[in-house]
C-alpha cells in the first residue's frame, strides 16, 4: 500500500487507530473460520463515525479493497481479510450514545459488545433480546452484518426484528442517517435489507435497537434422553402443538462431555445421549401453562428426566453450558468446523441423523448443539487443521451436510451468515437469475463491489445473467 | 386505452384482460409466463404499468396505461402446519389464507379483513392490523418471495424457514414497496400458533391523554396482549385490549387488566368485536399510517386532530384520516414541524409515489429502484 495513503489514513485515525505490520496484523488474519487466512495490508480502527468515513473516502479515492470487522467471532469467514485490503474494525466505537427507558430504544456505535448493551440498559427493567453464544464478545454492529440470531430468537426473532434505525457510511464515504428511530420505515425498508448484508453494503457505524422489557417470570428446564432423536422428535411435538417458550435447545453426548470438562460445566449428566435446555418467560400463569404442557410432550417422547432450575444461579450455569459448547470443544480437538444449517422443523430427526452419518462415512467427530426451536442445526466436527486429509473430510462433509439440508427444504445458514465459507454453496439454494438481482442490489451500494469483495455471492454470478431478455423498446 | 386494451388482448389473449379500472385495462395474468409476456409487451409499446392485487388500495390518479394484478395467480403451494410456515400464490385472497391457517391451528397476521385483500397487496403494502402488538408487522411475517422483475427476470429471495440469514433479504425492500420494484408472484410465510382463547375488554375514557397514558402503562404489564389500541369515539376514546392464548392465561390478565385499572367491559361477542377491529385499520376514506416514538405520540395526535381515529399507543402508530386526499395531506402538513425524531409517514390510497416527502436515503431508494426497473416501467421514481 502506498506510503502517501497510509499517512494520509493514519492523520484520520491517529496513531492508535492504525495497525500495520506483519507482526501487529497477525491476529487480523480470519476470523472464527480459522480455516481460511490472509494477512491485511493494514487494520484502521477509527473512533467514530466521522473518522471511518474520511477513511472511506480516503480508501475509495485509492480503490483500495475494504473489509469491515466487528469482534472478529463470525464463523463463516465474513470477516477474512482480502488480498491488497484494508480491516476496518469497529473496536474502538464502544460508546453506549443513549438509553431511553421511556420510548424503549438504545443507540450505540457498532463496536459495543452484545451483552455490554444489556448491562446498561438492565436498570431499567430493560435489556436487547438478540443472544449469540458469544455475546460476551460480539459486536452489534457485527450483530446486524449477519443479522445473527441465539437462543433465544426463537421466541424474540433475529436482529433484524430488533433494529429500528442504522447509521451507515457507503463505500464512497457518505454518512447515511437512518437513525430513526421509527417501528416503519420511511420509504423502502433500508434497514432491514441491510441487516444481514454481511458488510457488502457499506459499514455500520451507528445502531438503534428496540429494547425488552425483562419478564416477570422465566423457568429454565432440563430435560434427559436416552436417544438424541427422541430429543428431536420432542421438538417436533412442542412447534407442532403451538408452544411459545422463549429457546429450546439440544446438545448431544459429546458435547455434554466437552462442556461437563470446561470452565463451563453446567451439571449436565454425562451418562445421556442428549440434553433439551427449555426456557418459557413471560407471567407467572403463561410460563406453568407452557411448562406444564412441554412436561407433558417431554414424558411422552421418553425423558428420562425433567428438572428445572431452583434459581436464577442455577439459571445461568445451565446457560453457560450451553453458550460455551463451542469453546468447550477445544477439549476434543484443536479446531472446529461450525456448520449452521436451517432445517424444517418437522424433519429434525432426520436431518440431525442424516448429519451423524456424513461424519461417520469419513471418520469424522460429530458435536451436536442446535437451536432446535427454530430448526437451525450446527454439528460442529472437530478435527485438526494439521492433518491435511482431515481437513478434506471435514470440508466434504460441511458440503454434503449443507446439500443434504438444503434438499430436505432447508438452508445454508440461520445465523452465521454465508461469508467465505457457503459463497460457493449458495448455489445449491439459488439460481443465477436470484444470484444475479443479489447482484444488482449489491452493485448499487458498491459498484465497484470494492465492500467485503469475494464475499457471500459466488463470483461469476456477477454477470447478471437474465432469464428471458426483453425486446428492445419499439422506435 | 381502447387501442392498448386491444394490443393486450392481441398479445395476452382476451381472457387475459379482465375489465378495466379508471379506464385503464387490467390485466391478470394466469401464469407466471403470462405475466412474463405482459412485462415484455409493456417494454416494447413503452407502456407504464401498475401492479396490483386486487386493486383495492389503488390510488385513482395514476399515469400507468394498463393494471398488471396478480388476481388470477391463486393457491396454496406448499403449507407445513407442523412447521408453521406457508407458501402461496401472490393473488391467493387473505381470506381464503386465513381460512386454510386457522383450520391447521394458525394464526395469520396481519389480520387484514378486507374481502378483497390478496397475499401480494397485503405485502406490497404492508398492511397494518389489529394484532400487530403481538405479531409485529407485515415484513417480519415474510420468510421469502418470487418476484418478476421489469426486465423479465424471476428472482427469489429468502425461502420457508422461520430462520434463515442465507442472501440478502430482498422481500424485506419489497414489503411495503407498493408495487414500485416488482411483481409479486409467490411469498411464504410465517405463521403463530392461534390461541384457543380471545377475550376483548374496553375501557371508556372522556380525554386522549388520560387514555393514552392508560395504554402506555397497560403495554408495561406483564401479558401479551394481540391487540392494545385507542378508538375514538362519538364521546371521546376507548381503550381495546384482545387478549388471546389458554383460558388460565386470560383469565390471570384480565385480573391484571383490572388491578390497573377499573370500569373495563368484556366486549360479549368476540368474532363480531374482532372484525369491527379488523374495518377500524381499513377505512374506505383516504388515510395515513403516523409511526413516532410514544413520547411524541400525544403531541401528534393533538397536532393531527380532528383527523386521528386509532392510536396504537405503545408502537406509537397512528391512523390519520380525511375525505379527500388534498384534507389528508394538508392535515399531514403540521407533520413537518413535529418536534424530535421525523415520523414516518405512508398515505392509502397507494399512489405510485413510495417515499413522503425528503425522507433519510430517499436518494438510495431511487438508486434501488431505478437498478430494479431501469425503465421505470412501474413508477417514475419513488416519490
Amino acid at each position: 500500500m502506498e506510503r502517501a495513503l497510509v499517512n494520509d489514513l493514519r492523520r484520520v485515525v491517529g496513531k492508535a487507530g492504525i495497525v500495520e505490520g506483519v507482526s501487529a496484523t497477525i491476529p487480523y488474519e480470519s476470523d472464527g473460520l480459522a480455516m481460511i487466512q490472509r494477512r491485511p495490508d493494514l487494520v484502521l480502527l477509527p473512533r467514530d463515525t466521522a473518522e471511518l468515513a474520511a477513511c472511506m473516502r480516503l480508501l475509495a479515492r485509492a480503490g483500495v479493497p475494504i473489509v469491515a470487522r466487528g469482534a472478529g467471532t463470525g464463523l463463516a469467514g465474513g470477516a477474512t481479510p482480502v488480498e491488497g485490503g484494508v480491516v476496518i474494525g469497529t473496536a474502538r466505537m464502544r460508546d453506549v450514545l443513549e438509553v431511553n427507558p421511556h420510548d424503549r430504544y438504545a443507540r450505540v456505535q457498532a463496536g459495543v459488545v452484545n451483552v455490554d448493551l444489556t448491562r446498561a440498559c438492565a436498570e431499567h427493567g430493560l435489556y436487547y433480546a438478540p443472544d449469540p453464544s458469544s455475546q460476551a464478545a460480539c459486536t452489534i454492529g457485527g450483530n446486524v452484518g449477519n443479522n445473527s440470531g441465539g437462543p433465544h430468537c426463537f421466541r424474540h426473532g433475529s436482529t433484524n426484528r430488533h433494529v429500528l434505525g442504522l447509521v451507515i457510511v457507503t463505500a464512497d464515504g457518505e454518512v447515511l442517517d437512518l437513525s430513526g428511530p421509527s417501528v416503519d420505515p420511511d420509504g423502502y425498508d433500508l434497514v432491514s435489507l441491510f441487516c444481514g448484508s454481511e458488510g457488502t453494503f457499506g459499514i455500520t457505524t451507528e445502531v438503534t435497537v428496540q429494547l425488552t422489557p425483562a419478564p416477570e417470570v422465566v423457568e429454565t428446564g432440563l430435560a434427559l434422553f436416552g436417544d438424541l432423536s427422541s430429543a428431536c422428535d420432542s421438538v417436533s411435538d412442542m412447534i407442532a402443538r403451538g408452544l411459545e417458550p422463549s429457546a429450546i435447545e439440544i446438545l448431544d453426548r459429546l458435547t455434554i462431555e466437552a462442556v461437563e470438562q470446561s470452565i463451563f460445566a453446567a451439571g449436565y449428566p454425562v451418562d445421556v445421549e442428549a440434553v433439551l435446555l427449555v426456557e418459557a418467560e413471560g407471567n407467572e400463569v403463561e410460563v406453568s401453562t407452557t411448562m406444564a404442557a412441554i412436561r407433558e410432550i417431554l414424558e411422552q417422547r421418553g425423558a428420562t428426566s425433567i428438572r428445572t432450575a431452583r434459581d436464577a444461579a442455577e439459571r445461568r450455569s445451565l446457560w453457560a453450558g450451553r453458550k460455551g459448547a463451542f469453546g468447550a470443544m477445544g477439549r476434543i480437538a484443536p479446531d472446529l468446523y461450525v456448520a449452521d444449517a436451517v432445517v424444517p422443523r418437522t424433519k429434525l430427526r432426520e436431518l440431525v441423523e442424516a448429519c451423524i452419518e456424513i461424519c461417520r462415512e469419513r471418520d469424522l467427530r460429530l458435536a451436536n448443539v442446535f437451536h432446535a426451536g427454530d430448526g437451525n442445526l450446527h454439528p460442529n466436527i472437530c478435527y485438526d487443521r494439521r492433518d491435511a486429509d482431515e481437513v478434506k473430510r471435514v470440508l466434504e462433509a460441511g458440503d454434503a451436510i449443507l446439500e443434504t439440508c438444503v434438499a430436505a427444504g432447508g438452508s445454508l445458514t440461520g445465523e452465521h451468515g454465508v461469508g467465505l465459507e457457503k459463497r460457493d454453496a449458495m448455489d445449491f439454494l439459488f439460481s443465477e437469475c436470484d444470484l444475479a438481482t443479489m447482484t444488482r442490489v449489491r452493485r448499487v451500494w458498491d459498484p465497484e463491489v470494492r465492500l467485503n469483495p469475494g464475499k457471500l455471492i459466488p463470483v461469476r454470478a456477477c454477470l447478471e445473467t437474465r432469464t428471458r431478455p426483453l425486446p428492445e423498446p419499439a422506435p | 386505452m381502447t387501442d392498448v386494451r386491444a394490443e393486450l388482448e392481441a398479445a395476452l389473449g382476451s381472457e387475459a384482460v379482465v375489465g378495466t379500472s379508471e379506464s385503464r385495462p387490467i390485466v391478470a395474468p394466469a401464469s407466471e409466463e403470462q405475466a412474463v409476456e405482459a412485462l415484455r409487451h409493456a417494454a416494447g409499446k413503452r407502456l407504464r404499468v401498475r401492479l396490483c392485487g386486487n386493486g383495492s388500495l389503488l390510488a385513482a390518479e395514476d399515469a400507468s396505461d394498463f393494471l398488471l394484478s396478480s388476481r388470477r395467480l391463486t393457491g396454496v403451494t406448499h403449507y407445513e402446519p407442523g412447521d408453521g410456515t406457508l407458501t402461496a400464490r401472490c393473488g391467493t385472497p387473505w381470506r381464503r389464507l386465513r381460512e386454510v391457517t386457522l383450520a391447521a391451528g394458525h394464526h395469520l397476521s396481519p389480520d387484514v379483513g378486507s374481502e378483497r385483500a390478496t397475499l401480494g397487496g397485503v405485502l406490497g403494502a404492508a398492511r397494518v392490523a389489529r394484532d400487530r402488538q403481538r405479531y409485529g408487522p407485515a415484513r417480519h411475517q415474510v420468510l421469502g418471495m418470487r418476484v418478476l422483475l421489469a426486465d423479465g427476470t424471476i428472482a427469489k429471495s429468502g425461502g420457508e424457514l422461520v430462520k434463515n440469514v442465507t442472501g440478502y433479504d430482498l422481500h424485506r425492500l419489497y414489503t411495503g414497496s407498493r408495487g414500485s420494484l416488482c411483481f409479486f408472484l409467490q411469498a411464504s410465510l410465517r405463521l403463530w400458533p392461534s390461541p384457543p382463547e380471545r377475550r376483548v375488554l374496553t375501557r371508556a375514557f372522556a380525554e386522549l391523554p388520560a387514555a393514552l397514558a392508560a395504554g402506555v402503562a397497560l403495554g408495561r404489564l406483564s401479558m401479551r396482549p394481540e391487540t392494545l389500541l385507542l378508538r375514538r369515539t362519538s364521546s371521546g376514546w376507548t381503550l381495546v385490549v384482545g387478549l388471546a392464548g389458554a383460558e388460565p392465561v386470560l383469565r390471570h390478565e384480565e385480573q391484571l387488566l383490572r388491578s390497573s385499572l377499573e370500569g373495563w367491559e368484556v366486549e360479549a361477542q368476540v368474532d363480531d368485536a374482532l372484525a369491527t377491529l379488523r374495518a377500524d385499520h381499513e377505512p374506505p376514506r383516504p388515510h395515513a399510517w403516523v409511526a413516532c416514538l410514544p413520547s411524541q405520540a400525544l403531541a401528534l395526535a393533538a397536532s393531527l386532530e380532528p383527523h386521528v381515529s386509532l392510536i396504537h399507543p405503545t408502537l406509537a402508530t397512528l391512523l390519520v384520516e380525511a375525505d379527500s386526499p388534498a384534507a389528508l395531506r394538508q392535515a399531514l402538513g403540521n407533520l413537518e414541524s413535529a418536534a424530535g425524531p421525523r415520523p414516518t409517514v405512508r398515505t392509502f390510497p397507494c399512489s405510485a409515489g413510495v417515499v413522503s416527502g425528503s425522507a433519510p436515503g430517499a436518494a438510495w431508494m431511487e438508486r434501488l429502484r431505478a437498478s430494479l426497473d431501469p425503465d421505470s416501467l412501474f413508477a417514475e421514481s419513488v416519490s
